[in-house]
């Protein structure tokens, strides 16, 4: 079990399914682990995800048909789950992006307000 | 959206079948692991390290795979069916608890369904008549002698002057021999006003109805019943001619299935006005419908003005008489309202008594499951989930509590049924309906008293139970459900008991009467194919016949038999007193010479009926002795003259004792017996004493015997004379028998209670008790103070009994004889028995407590 209330993100619902499609977007075609890996590397503070949640973000975009999976080997010739994103994944991530840079902009705005 | 249908498809189908997914899963986090490792492999661990490392930085491999089950399907879902799964595990593995809590809850719930199914069906169904709410019953209602059926004249005249009614119909109950058909048969009919259907607003189903024509005096109409039953449903009974006491009658129609007005009434004729038209003669069930405008209150109103109008124009009959309206169905259902109501309350106490005792399992059981629930918590099962699998427990118990409680209602209404002859009620079965209502109302309760336990027991705070003992909070709610259970037991216990004293107090009412070997059988012979000296002769021959049987020891014919339920009540006069200010009224019957006898009723003074009392001779009448008090007080009445039924006087020749004839809590009334040859009534009691000590063995060769004198005389019915005063407890001993099974029901659960609340209670605490001893307490001491322990909720308990028995008990008084409804013994028995019982309960544990050695119970923590 991960160690309670240090530094986890705590992220909004959602937010980790469009995090996952735009990681699996620019990387391409990637396992749950180097996902994970990718993850913790671009966050400059080291958000140790949980892998349950990854799990979850997974496996709900594949039953969206957003992202599909494969068993394939990897380099060092091991097998895993490569996960893609799709056609209707690419168009999905389009659009949630947007709603997203709205969604994130009025938040902006309004803490803004607040503090001020 | 198409991915959100995809989704849920895909969800569903993991739901059913998660294997496959389960498979993938496992083989996926595999991997994710295996590469972890070969990442620390190469940062130069070793292949050990390496391994734990990546278990490490993974993390919770079943937590994860919990999370991916929840996204991937219907979490709530697949919960419930975990919770059930497991439900049904820890509910077997206690076969014990699961027993006696589903055992305890088909006993509320089977009660509580089988009264409501008939509460509904008598009293809150509405009546299978179009606009019932529209429809009123009358009675006439005198001040001194209470409510009785509507006189003739009386009813002609409200019919014609209420504006505040749209119609009004009178039917007057008579019985008729039905015969020119294959098996005669004795049956319930009305005479009635011919818009008696059309005021009830129901059409035949086939052919028509009376109309106002006197061409219709000859038919009459069937019930679909008696139309199945004899005719085979056949459309060619129109224009059959059937015999109806003697007389020849066309069938016009046939009501549809289910009609009956009044109750239990199978054909209907015209009533013909001219027969009876005396003031004083009570004899009309009378319906009516109301105006559109009007209400229950203008109807009541107007015919009390037309009432208090009668009694001025005709004070002889009916000064003092005044009217009730109400609707139709309060009027058909009833004083059996009262009754119900109070069985209704009281089974809805024992289905609380179930809760509690139910919830007092639940709670003792979840305190026991501490540790377990505890682990779980640690093994990372949230509160909310914890609660739900606690609920899901007590739901399923009485959700098996609701299905064994139909099977026990299922027995339950016919039992209930045949104790005693409700209104409406001859087509009670439990319906889908009442299946829904016990559903829900089980789950309800499961959902209530598994609350309080499931509240307290997720409370458990997780270090402190799993290192020790660590002592609950919620140790008030097992003796707070017991005190509303045994507050509940002392309220049933109460009514229960004052019924059981009153039935007791009418059983030992003296009546005067021995009728031990007596067997009557009721006979109807319709005057017009059994004229006057056939009558007479026919019953004197049945009666020599019966003489003949070996069994019989003697015989005699009455025309109103004790406790039979018929009755006459006839006006006379007093021919020495012209003018004696009121109307002088007594109970009438015709006997023959040997009824007196027969019956082994003494005469005070006088003598009885002899053969030479004939038509031709003077007019003879026997009186009894509370008829001499009230009519001829300081007089003799012997060789005083009376005028009844007649121009002729009768002569009183003697004074027989007081007897109850006509119900057990009644004062014995006035009587005149005339002989039946000088009063030749065709409906009589062949009444015998037999030889044998069951009576009822004599009843089919009696019936054999009379067939040989007449076959076409259907006998109505035979009934030793004992079924016959049990016949009228009737009706007391629904509340009677019901009231003691639930106060019985209600006394075991409480005690059961009484004694778990304390047994747990000294389970809990034996270091305590262990500590007290080491300090020097002794075991008497101990005792004491466990059934002082035990004893406090009961008395507390008892006390909020009482306080709610004293105020509820009067709604018993109207069923109660000889005693008042806060009778003190009753109330002390009832205290001293719960007492004795509930010390009893708590002897056993008190007692294991003082054996507690102090050494062990120290050790064990």
């Amino acid at each position: 079990m991960t160690s309670e209330g240090t530094d986890r993100v705590e992220l909004l619902q959602g937010t980790l399914d469009l995090i996952v499609l735009r990681a699996l977007t620019t990387m391409g075609p990637q396992h749950a682990y180097g996902l994970a890996a990718r993850l913790e590397q671009i966050a400059d503070h080291p958000f140790s995800l949980n892998q349950g949640t990854l799990y979850a973000a997974l496996v709900r975009l594949e039953q969206s048909g957003w992202i599909k999976s494969t068993w394939q080997k990897t380099e060092n010739n091991r097998e895993a789950k490569y996960y893609a994103v799709t056609k209707s994944g690419a168009r999905a991530l389009e659009k949630q992006t947007e709603r997203w840079q709205r969604l994130a902009g009025l938040v902006n705005k309004l803490l803004l307000e607040e503090s001020s | 959206m198409i991915w959100r249908l995809r989704r849920f498809a895909q969800r569903f189908q993991n739901l059913v079948r998660p294997a496959r997914a389960e498979r993938e899963l496992a083989r996926e986090i595999n991997s994710h692991l295996l590469l972890l490792e070969d990442e620390f492999r190469r940062r130069g661990l070793s292949a050990e390290d390496a391994r734990y490392a990546a278990r490490r930085a993974f993390g919770g491999v079943e937590q994860t795979k919990e999370r991916q089950r929840d996204a991937r399907s219907f979490r709530w879902l697949d919960d419930a069916g975990r919770d059930i799964q497991y439900a049904t595990r820890m509910l077997r593995r206690s076969p014990g608890f699961t027993i006696a809590a589903v055992l305890t809850l088909a006993l509320g719930i089977g009660a509580n369904s089988a009264i409501f199914t008939v509460v509904h069906a008598v009293m809150l169904r509405p009546l299978p008549y179009p606009e019932p709410d529209r429809l009123i019953g009358v009675v006439q209602q005198h001040k001194a002698f209470g409510v009785d059926v509507v006189t003739l004249p009386d009813y002609l005249e409200w019919r014609d002057h209420a504006k505040s009614l749209t119609a009004l119909a009178g039917a007057w109950r008579i019985t008729v021999n039905l015969t020119g058909v294959d098996e005669p048969e004795r049956l319930a009919g009305a005479a009635i006003t011919t818009n008696l259907f059309t005021t009830l607003g129901v059409a035949p189903q086939l052919g028509t109805t009376f109309s106002d024509t006197t061409s219709d005096a000859q038919s009459v109409v069937l019930s679909d019943r008696l139309w199945r039953r004899h005719f085979g449903a056949g459309a060619d009974v129109l224009r059959r001619t059937v015999s109806l006491n003697g007389v020849k009658r066309t069938v016009i129609g046939v009501m549809p299935p289910g009609f009956a007005w009044p109750e239990g009434v199978e054909v209907w004729i015209p009533l013909v006005p001219e027969a009876s038209m005396n003031r004083g003669y009570h004899q009309l069930q009378v319906v009516g419908r109301l105006a559109p405008t009007a209400s229950l209150t203008d109807a009541d109103a107007e015919l009390e003005a037309l009432a208090a109008a009668s009694a001025a124009s005709y004070p002889a009959t009916n000064k003092d008489w005044g009217v009730q309206v109400s609707s139709l169905l309060d009027y058909t259902v009833g004083s059996t309202s009262r009754s119900l109501t109070i069985l209704a309350g009281a089974a809805g106490c024992v289905l609380l008594i179930a809760c509690a005792n139910v919830g007092g399992l639940l709670t003792a059981r979840a305190l026991a499951r501490r540790k377990e629930i505890s682990l779980r918590t640690a093994l990372g099962a949230s509160r909310s989930r914890i609660v739900r699998q606690l609920l899901t427990e007590s739901a399923m118990l009485s959700l098996l509590g609701g299905i064994a409680g139909l099977a026990v209602a299922e027995y339950a209404i016919p039992a209930l049924l045949s104790l005693t002859t409700l209104p409406r009620s001859t087509d009670i079965a439990l319906d889908t309906r009442m299946l829904g209502v016990t559903l829900i109302a089980s789950l309800a309760a499961g959902l209530l008293f598994g609350l309080a336990p499931a509240a307290a027991t997720s409370r458990f705070a997780v270090s402190t139970t799993i290192r020790s003992r660590g002592d609950v909070s919620s140790g008030w709610l097992r003796p707070a459900l017991l005190v509303v259970q045994l507050a509940a037991a002392v309220v049933l216990l109460c009514g229960a008991g004052l019924l059981v004293r009153s039935f007791y107090k009418l059983q030992t009412v003296e009546t005067g009467l021995n009728v031990n070997r007596i067997l009557a059988a009721r006979f109807f012979l319709p005057r017009a194919s059994y004229p006057v000296e056939r009558c007479i002769a026919l019953y004197q021959e049945m009666i020599t016949k019966a003489l003949a049987l070996p069994d019989v020891s003697d015989a005699a014919a009455v025309s109103v038999f004790p406790f039979s339920g018929v009755s006459a009540n006839v006006a006379f006069t007093i021919p020495s007193r012209p003018d004696p200010g009121s109307l002088l009224t007594a109970n009438f019957a015709a006997a023959t010479p040997g009824y007196f006898r027969v019956m082994n009723i003494p005469f005070l003074i006088g003598r009885g009926f002899e053969t030479g009392d004939s038509a031709s001779a003077p007019f003879v009448a026997v009186i009894n002795q509370s008829m001499a008090d009230r009519y001829f007080p300081g007089q003799d009445p012997i060789g005083q003259d009376i005028q009844i039924l007649g121009p002729k006087p009768r002569r009183i020749v003697g004074i027989i004792p007081n007897l109850r004839q006509r119900a057990l809590h009644l004062p014995p009334e006035p009587e005149i017996y005339v002989p039946h040859s000088q009063f030749p009534t065709g409906g009589m009691f062949l009444v015998v004493r037999t030889n044998v000590e069951r009576p009822e063995r004599a009843a089919a060769s009696l019936r054999d015997a009379v067939r040989t004198v007449n076959r076409d005389v259907p006998i109505a019915s035979i009934r030793t004379g004992k079924q016959l005063i049990g016949d009228t407890m009737s009706s007391r001993r629904l509340n009677l028998v019901l009231l003691s099974v639930f106060a019985a029901v209600a006394l075991i659960l409480s005690v059961v209670g009484v004694y778990g609340v304390l047994s747990f209670t000294v389970s809990r605490e034996t270091t305590e008790i262990g500590i007290r001893m080491a300090l020097g307490a002794a075991r008497r001491d101990v005792l004491v103070l466990m059934i002082r322990k035990g004893l406090a909720p009961v008395i507390l308990g008892v006390a909020c009994g009482l306080a709610i028995a004293f105020a509820s008990t009067g709604v018993l008084r109207t069923l109660l004889f000889g005693i008042g409804p806060s009778d003190p013994a009753t109330i002390v028995t009832v205290v001293l028995v719960l007492l004795a019982a509930s010390l009893a309960a708590v002897l056993g544990p008190a007692r294991r407590a003082a054996k507690v050695d102090p050494l062990v119970a120290l050790k064990t923590e």
